[in-house]
């Protein structure tokens, strides 16, 4: 199977999903990289850098409560989201319901994904994107 | 006009931090009601309108911006006093912050403010105001503090830790100071009836997860109702609270502690007298809705693990 993505950043400051989103990027999409960032802030550096060498995102996956005082949902307001093209998928342990009710108007570019993550479900909203 | 100016001149100056609302605002009224001080009373530059409102044109009372978290603001301050007033009888050091979220919500800038405003500004201020004590071989520094500086409660760890270390930083002042004639003084609160709840600043991601009923939520759906219910049923009024640091300052007393509601009491005895292994069982079970708390993530419910290949 090969996406079509070749950059995604990864902003999640639970350190133990860095095995799974390997294994569902490499089974996904042979050569594509991921950057990784615990906080807001080190992933808008992410995203600087990358806008520095031109090579820009193609999927930022941000979970909603990040190390730092900014939540994944500032993130995905910020400037630095925003001007890039990038697909976005929130990821967060709250029930859906729930998140898509009170957060419906300000993420209606972005999928949700629910923890606990698996393959499965990684793949299955990725495919929604780049199919 | 010389009478007047030698009445001021024999006036205890005292400074008051945090005066633009709740306990700080309460005791700059009632000090200025007793005629006796010079007082000058401190706040943020935003709550500055509303003093002016209350004491306008006094003759004893003197508004002045001051940003805790400053140093240098800090030591102007204590300057312009000193210049103005020739001395320094009375700090109180009221003004305070309080961020509730658990452990996991709480991030790096907000710890350092609340720390900065409880503890690390106070501190500064007295090392500004000890070397004028020393001087003049009397003043007085009272600190206010909480329960909270003796017992910690889910959701208030970072507010816990700051009142814990000023409580224990004027205890060590205490014995320093005990040479030189100046009191020392903790004003412990407890449950006080008025709207201070309202004041509790909610962090960033304390907020989000009570919306979203996220991660946590249930701890302060279940805790802010119930400090609010225990604050309503309190006896004890700001004004209360005003007369007993009055008081403080009128007698002088040489102890530390001066518990100024009875839950403090209560739970300093507590503290002290029962041991921490049976105590924190006990209040755990006690406290409203802890059955409830940890959600899915409670140790003996069956969960998936949190990722799978």
């Amino acid at each position: 199977m090969d996406a079509g993505f070749n950059k995604i950043l990864i902003v999640e400051d639970d350190l133990s999903q860095k095995v799974l989103w390997n294994h569902v990027v490499a089974r996904m999409r042979t050569g594509a990289s991921i950057a990784w960032g615990v906080s807001a802030e080190q992933a808008k550096k992410l995203i600087h850098q990358s806008q520095k060498t031109k090579t820009p995102f193609d999927l930022i996956v941000v979970d909603l409560f990040l190390a730092g005082s900014e939540t994944g949902l500032d993130f995905l307001k910020s400037k630095e989201v925003l001007s890039q093209k990038a697909k976005t998928i929130l990821v967060s342990a709250a029930d859906q319901i729930s998140l898509e009710s009170h957060l419906k108007d300000e993420l209606s570019q972005t999928k949700l994904m629910t923890k606990p993550l698996s393959l499965a479900k990684c793949e299955r909203i990725i495919k929604e994107f780049f199919y | 006009m010389m009478n007047q100016e030698l009445k001021q001149q024999n006036r205890p100056v005292v400074i008051v931090t945090g005066c633009g609302s709740g306990i700080g605002f309460d005791l700059v009224k009632t000090l200025n009601s007793t005629n006796l001080y010079q007082v000058v009373a401190t706040c943020r530059a935003h709550h500055t309108e509303r003093l002016k409102l209350f004491f306008p044109n006094e003759s004893f009372f003197q508004i002045k911006v001051l940003d805790i978290l400053s140093e240098e603001n800090i030591y102007t301050l204590v300057h312009d006093i000193c210049t103005s007033f020739g001395r320094l009888d009375i700090v109180i050091n009221n003004a305070a912050v309080c961020f509730r979220g658990v452990v996991e919500h709480m991030d790096s800038e907000s710890e350092l403010l609340q720390l900065k405003t409880n503890y690390l500004g106070p501190m500064a201020l007295i090392r500004a105001v000890l070397p004028i004590m020393r001087e003049q071989r009397s003043g007085q520094i009272i600190n206010i503090s909480s329960v909270s500086g003796i017992l910690a409660m889910p959701t208030m760890a970072s507010y816990s830790a700051s009142k814990h270390a000023l409580q224990a930083a004027t205890e060590a002042l205490w014995y320093e100071t005990q040479p030189f004639g100046i009191i020392v003084n903790l004003v412990e609160l407890g449950f006080v009836n008025s709207e201070s709840f309202q004041n509790v600043l909610l962090s960033n991601k304390a907020r989000l997860s009570t919306v979203i009923h996220g991660p946590h939520s249930e701890y302060y759906i279940s805790m802010s109702p119930f400090i609010e219910r225990l604050m309503k049923l309190s006896f004890t009024s700001p004004s209360q609270i005003s007369q007993k640091i009055l008081k403080t300052m009128q007698q002088k007393p040489d102890s530390l502690r001066i518990y100024a509601t009875p839950d403090v009491w209560f739970f300093d005895m507590i503290r002290r007298l029962v041991p921490s292994w049976i105590l924190n069982r006990i209040l755990y079970w006690m406290l409203p809705g802890s059955i409830k708390w940890g959600g899915r993530w409670k140790k003996n419910s069956v969960l998936p693990i949190n990722h799978k290949i």
